[in-house]
């Protein structure tokens, strides 16, 4: 370990800094967040993080996720893929915020209602 | 000088077979993190370790035949082009970091930097084919993991380097 080390780690932190304000400076908890979910890549659903609900997400391939809905936050409840980490991954609640299970391809993404509006406009 | 090159070859297939195995060990205990991505990277220290004893050409060629082997033998080839491109990023990061050794910087900075770089692959690859940017979110948490996990892979490295320097020449 030399001196010039400490630089690599030293940028590296400044990174994960900025790139950490970055998310969590827009991370507000509004009351009307969407909760977007999308599957392979495309749009699969939108729903409100204020309603209760249960999404069972399946495909031709027999991929299984299970999203819940509840008390305004999102948890990946059940899924069959073999990592697990969607599962282990902690209830979104805040815009920005999202779970992954890459294995089954689907995000779960949380949006605030302004953001979309926006979106809408520019395109 | 013949008796050079065979001594490199056999060294590098003998590192190649280390880093398959370690990359499917690593694979048998995925560690608890509620973070996808995160891993130690055991078999990039053979990288990193062919980069210092060998040059760049061989970390390249080993990088990129483990991923080959390790997707073939177990995940299949859609994790291959998320492994490649993180691997290339790590090696091409380790390679900057070699060619500025003689300037303050040890194999410790590359492994870091490898390992940030590798991470910072990964999620783009992951963005891609996910078709979101959602994913950069876990963006700060990985480069944390890449330079920790970094830093233990280097200094196991730099004890590793010295010790097989004097087998090869």
């Amino acid at each position: 370990m030399k001196k010039n080390d400490i630089l690599v780690i030293l940028i590296g932190l400044i990174m994960a800094a900025a790139a950490w304000f970055m998310f969590n400076k827009t991370r507000t908890e509004p009351k009307n967040s969407m909760v977007v979910i999308y599957k392979d890549g495309n749009l699969y659903r939108t729903l409100s993080l204020f309603e209760d609900e249960i999404v069972r997400i399946e495909d031709e391939d027999g991929r299984i996720n299970i999203i819940s809905i509840k008390d305004g936050k999102a948890d990946m409840i059940e899924a069959n893929c073999q990592d697990k980490i969607c599962v282990n991954t902690r209830a979104a609640h805040k815009d920005g915020q999202s779970i992954v299970c890459l294995p089954n391809r689907v995000v779960v993404e949380i949006k605030g209602a302004e953001e979309d509006i926006i979106d809408g406009v520019s395109e | 000088m013949e008796h050079q090159k065979t001594k490199q070859m056999v060294l590098l297939s003998m590192m190649m077979a280390i880093a398959i195995i370690l990359h499917y060990i690593e694979s048998l205990f995925p560690l608890p993190v509620a973070i996808p991505g995160i891993k130690l990277g055991l078999s990039n220290v053979v990288s990193l370790v062919a980069l210092y004893l060998f040059g760049p050409g061989s970390a390249i060629l080993i990088m990129v035949l483990r991923v080959l082997m390790t997707s073939f033998l177990y995940s299949g080839l859609s994790s291959a082009i998320f492994s490649l491109f993180g691997g290339i990023l790590a090696v091409s990061a380790m390679i900057l970091i070699w060619t500025l050794r003689n300037k303050g910087f040890s194999i410790v900075g590359a492994s870091v930097a490898g390992g940030i770089f590798h991470n910072a692959g990964q999620l783009m690859a992951a963005s891609i084919v996910l078709g979101t940017s959602a994913v950069f979110s876990f963006f700060p948490y990985l480069i944390v993991s890449g330079i920790v996990t970094g830093t233990a892979t280097g200094l196991l490295s730099n004890m590793i380097v010295p010790r097989l320097k004097t087998i090869i020449t």
